[in-house]
């Protein structure tokens, strides 16, 4: 597992995930509603109380969040930079727990799945394993 | 190399993002309980009417929900017009050439986005010049609550007053089976929507829409409903899931009436509207 590799791959993850966000953001802030395809459930989800933080969008967020993930892949990736894997994983595991707990909102409260968010959800989770397997086999021997 | 395995910055790290996660999470939690979401922390000023206090009567289902004192009752905004004719759960004119059907259920959060984003159009576009007439049919699967207040709203049509209570419902839904459709909220409900209140409770309190309540579910149900909202177009089910938005179903709208009130929709046909 060669940094160069690993780092491009969390970047790459976090780019497919930026995707997503940057799609749900254009609809949400022009007013639309994201197209759902065969499930159903956008909609609701995308109306929800539960689509914004604090006044802002999830969606937008989760673009941050993503563009911060792909910034420290690629340091990792060319700089070797330890710390910036380090950052990956930890950002990535605090994302994974976010994604835990908005899933649940929308099976147990908003009673709606968005397929676009469960794409990201799994974007955030691979890209987090990703990282995960590099901090652990970056581990020195010593 | 010489720190003990705990202390390494893999585990501090994870700690941190769990710790972090967790209290994020938390704190997001915290003022969701007694607020819904957006704008409606504060019912706008003259919009509110004070609620009629913790009634002294345990009613049916008087539920352990968050009491104490009665939030204020949002009222929704612009009212139904009452020179609309209205027969039970139907609103609209008669002669109207289009029957739009919705089956929903009061605390379905969606519901609530349509009565609320979407019906004030219908209504003022439609219904009022009489193209359309509106039906309500319960849907009543998401617990007691929904069932109480699907109740409620039927006691309310006795005395003419369902959409306005419908609305009323809608504008104060909050969260899933936690007594924000108790009885007293419900009673509360029933003053701001100008229904007499003896009548009222001598009605909820009978019990008698409960059953009817549970039968229109299952007849939706053998409709073919199986999500709220769902919308019937003069008896054709309307495909919600393909629409990008709600102005698809206004455009539906528009080229249904244009063609004299046959609908176009390629949808499979739920048996009869009522």
């Amino acid at each position: 597992m060669t940094a160069r590799r690993t780092g491009l791959a969390i970047a790459g993850i976090a780019l497919v995930g930026l995707a997503i966000a940057l799609y749900l953001t254009a609809t949400k802030l022009s007013g639309g509603l994201p197209v759902c395809g065969p499930v159903k459930g956008c909609e609701d989800v995308a109306r929800s109380d539960y689509s914004a933080i604090l006044g802002i969008p999830v969606a937008i967020l989760g673009a941050l969040f993503s563009t911060a993930i792909a910034i420290l892949g690629l340091v990792w990736a060319f700089r070797e930079d330890r710390r910036a894997l380090l950052g990956a994983y930890g950002l990535g595991l605090f994302g994974l727990l976010f994604v835990a707990y908005l899933t649940y909102l929308e099976l147990f409260v908003i009673h709606a799945v968005c397929v676009w968010c469960v794409g990201y959800g799994v974007s955030v989770v691979a890209g987090w394993l990703v990282a995960l397997v590099a901090v652990r086999s970056g581990r020195s021997p010593s | 190399m010489g720190q003990p395995a705990w202390r390494s910055p893999t585990v501090l790290v994870s700690i941190g993002a769990v710790v972090v996660a967790l209290v994020a999470i938390i704190a997001l939690n915290l003022p969701r309980g007694s607020s819904g979401g957006t704008g409606s922390l504060t019912p706008s000023p003259g919009a509110s009417v004070a609620s009629a206090g913790p009634s002294t009567s345990a009613g049916p289902t008087s539920s352990a929900g968050p009491v104490a004192p009665l939030p204020s009752v949002t009222v929704p905004t612009p009212p139904i017009p009452a020179s609309i004719p209205r027969d039970g759960q139907t609103l609209g004119a008669a002669t109207a050439p289009v029957a739009l059907d919705v089956w929903a259920d009061f605390q379905c959060p969606a519901c609530a986005n349509f009565s609320r984003a979407v019906e004030p159009i219908l209504i003022e576009r439609y219904v009022a010049p009489g193209k359309i007439r509106l039906t309500f049919h319960d849907f009543a699967f998401l617990g007691q609550e929904s069932q109480d207040a699907a109740s409620a709203a039927r006691c309310a049509g006795q005395q003419g007053k369902f959409w306005e209570y419908q609305t009323l419902i809608y504008a104060n839904q909050k969260g899933e089976n936690e007594g924000w459709f108790s009885r007293a909220r419900l009673e509360a409900f029933a003053a701001a929507a100008g229904v007499d209140s003896a009548a009222w409770v001598t009605c909820y309190d009978g019990g008698g829409q409960r059953q009817a309540v549970k039968d229109a579910t299952q007849v939706g149900q053998k409709a073919g409903v199986s999500s709220t909202p769902t919308l019937a177009l003069n008896g054709q089910l309307v495909p919600l899931d393909q629409f990008s938005s709600w102005t698809d179903l206004f455009t539906l709208l528009d080229t249904t009436i244009a063609a004299g009130g046959s609908s176009g929709s390629p949808a499979s046909p739920s048996s009869t509207t009522p």
